[in-house]
């Protein structure tokens, strides 16, 4: 019974859904990664503990306990076989996620650690910290490679490019630096003015970066050219994450203005907003495939969604339901706003401006034969 | 030196009164105790209006905000309010590697004895909550445009805080009183609009010496120098 998309429609999608709502951590939730195989998520929080829970219902979820401080940050591996985690005690843990919870530590910083990237080949991993330095270590026995030490103040996050030819950082130094991963030099610098970028990541095509900021705004900048080429102002808290969808035409981000918000690249403007957490969301992440996200938040919950992003919807009038409640019934309620109301109105707008400009040119033109005859050319 | 028997009533933890009716030092208080929830400081300034206004000035962005300072100056408060501040609340959850104390030019009912003995409960107080950090004591700045008495009490204040605070381990004193005085004794108003509260030019003058100390004390961690890497 569902009618094929017209292609003029902007958004046939249906509505993100909240899948899993997952309780156990007993501070903010920091960190959160989905393994390649989906079948787990790492979460990482402020209780110094690393969960790692199961989409399953019946599976029951391990808590790692190791950490001494804060864990700031968690990802798997490319193969799923291992997930690192960074803490405010200055160690990185290279964990099996399995119930017996074996862990590798090493004192990779002297300072905080805020962030871990592995390569795509699983060979090697980024760290980088308050000590301002950001390092390069190999998996298989953590040797130490290189250190990359320009920022002059703490290094929030660091990430591979997606052929793991680039870095991207980010730092509270209002930087956001390229670097080039076999020359070890900086090669290019962009600098914030109002606040300083607490997340940054490369586009799935490596052509472009985002960085999620503390003045409230994403930007999305070419890191060929080094132009910016996106600008979202649409959060009023501190962006504190974000994630490409695979397919690259997506951006989701958390705020601590407590929303997720679900960016259309390739229109330019706000697809989403989702309500769920209570206080700020500090982390989200899409799955390897897209088809589901996860966020964490300082109400230490961590929420699974599901993107639909490839469903069309059918509906009578053209016009898209304004929102649509938690499929799955929780006990809190959560809501996806399709912002496309708001478009509707904006394309009216657009509609009177443009009239109002050719009635002007009309008027002008108007004017102009008049004169005419007595210009000189 | 002011014994534990004495009680010092610039040593008395006070909150205070709302007269005015609007709750503002209140809304100011419960404000910094959340930013105790959210922040990470590594430094932290504590005291009166000198330090609060500090944060509306570019030097506060320049100098002190890359260094993850956070500002729990509030105007007008005395040795015995700041004391309260700090025992409800808004010293939990963080660990500032610097505190940076400035407060005792208020304490209009005290005698200079009792205002610098309230200083040193402070910075005890500090000791004790953060025994790891260095808590830096700034003197009181010459107030008035010509010579008075309150200078002279905030002078006496100084000189008993210079032999008082070497017997706290982690406490630094830092005056620059003097760059403030003109050969006839005399405050411009381009370092002091009012002869109490800085300029930015006055700031200025407090700023590279305070920065310059707290950048030797962030970076002086001789312990962590000797961290293998592997």
């Amino acid at each position: 019974e569902k009618t094929p998309c017209s292609s003029r429609m902007n958004s046939p999608f249906s509505d993100p859904t909240l899948e899993r709502h997952f309780k156990g951590h007993r501070h903010t939730v920091t960190s959160v990664d989905f393994s390649c195989n989906m079948k787990q998520i790492a979460t990482g929080s402020v209780d110094s503990c690393v969960m790692i829970w199961n989409m399953k219902p019946q599976m029951r979820a391990y808590r790692f306990d190791g950490h001494k401080e804060a864990v700031t940050c968690v990802q798997f591996s490319p193969s799923g076989h291992l997930v690192a985690s960074t803490s405010r005690d200055k160690t990185i843990r290279l964990w099996v996620p399995s119930m017996k919870a074996d862990s590798t530590v090493f004192r990779a910083h002297t300072a905080t650690v805020r962030c871990v990237n592995f390569s795509g080949d699983g060979q090697t991993m980024l760290t980088s910290s308050d000590d301002k330095t950001i390092k390069l270590w190999t998996v298989h026995r953590q040797k130490f490679l290189f250190s990359f030490t320009q920022h002059m103040n703490w290094v929030r996050c660091a990430k591979f490019s997606p052929d793991d030819g680039l870095i991207v950082s980010c730092s509270d130094d209002k930087t956001i630096k390229l670097w080039d991963k076999k020359s070890r030099e900086c090669v290019h610098t962009f600098t914030e003015h109002a606040g300083y970028a607490s997340y940054v990541d490369f586009h799935p095509s490596g052509t472009c970066i985002a960085a999620a900021s503390t003045d409230t705004s994403v930007k999305i900048w070419d890191i060929r050219t080094h132009k910016m080429l996106q600008h979202y102002p649409v959060h009023s808290g501190a962006v504190n994450s974000l994630s490409f969808h695979p397919g690259g035409n997506f951006l989701i981000t958390a705020s601590s203005d407590s929303t997720m918000k679900i960016l259309d690249l390739v229109e330019g403007k706000l697809l989403y907003t989702l309500h769920g957490h209570q206080g700020a969301v500090t982390c989200v992440a899409f799955s390897r495939a897209g088809d589901y996200f996860s966020s964490g938040g300082s109400d230490e919950q961590v929420l699974v969604w599901k993107s639909n992003f490839d469903e069309c919807i059918e509906s009578s009038n053209g016009v898209k339901s304004q929102c649509k409640s938690a499929a799955s019934s929780q006990s809190r309620p959560t809501v996806s706003i399709l912002e496309q109301r708001l478009t509707l109105t904006e394309d009216k707008l657009k509609e009177c401006l443009e009239n109002q400009m050719e009635i002007g040119l009309h008027l002008q033109n108007r004017d102009e034969g008049r004169r005419w005859p007595n210009q000189h050319c | 030196m002011m014994s534990g028997g004495d009680l010092n009533p610039a040593a008395v933890p006070l909150p205070v009164e709302d007269r005015q009716g609007d709750g503002r030092w209140m809304s100011q208080h419960t404000r910094f105790v959340q930013e105790c929830k959210d922040g990470e400081p590594e430094v932290l300034f504590v005291g009166d209006s000198m330090v609060q206004l500090m944060e509306q000035y570019e030097i506060w962005k320049e100098m002190f905000s890359p260094l993850h300072a956070l500002n729990f100056g509030l105007a007008g408060d005395t040795t015995c309010n700041v004391l309260w501040r700090l025992q409800n609340g808004e010293l939990e959850n963080i660990r500032p590697k610097v505190v940076v104390l400035w407060v005792g030019t208020n304490n209009h009912d005290h005698t200079a004895e009792q205002v610098a003995g309230g200083i040193v409960a402070i910075a005890q107080l500090l000791t004790n909550r953060l025994p790891k950090a260095k808590i830096v004591v700034l003197g009181l700045l010459p107030r008035g445009e010509q010579p008075n008495p309150l200078r002279e009490k905030n002078a006496t204040v100084n000189r008993l805080l210079r032999s008082w605070l070497p017997r706290l381990g982690q406490a630094l004193f830092l005056d620059v009183s003097n760059e403030f005085l003109h050969s006839d004794g005399s405050i411009s108003s381009q370092d002091m609009f009012d002869y109490l509260h800085l300029t930015p030019t006055g700031y200025n003058t407090l700023a590279k010496p305070l920065s310059d100390l707290l950048l030797q004390i962030l970076e002086e961690t001789p312990e962590e120098r000797r961290a293998s890497l592997v």
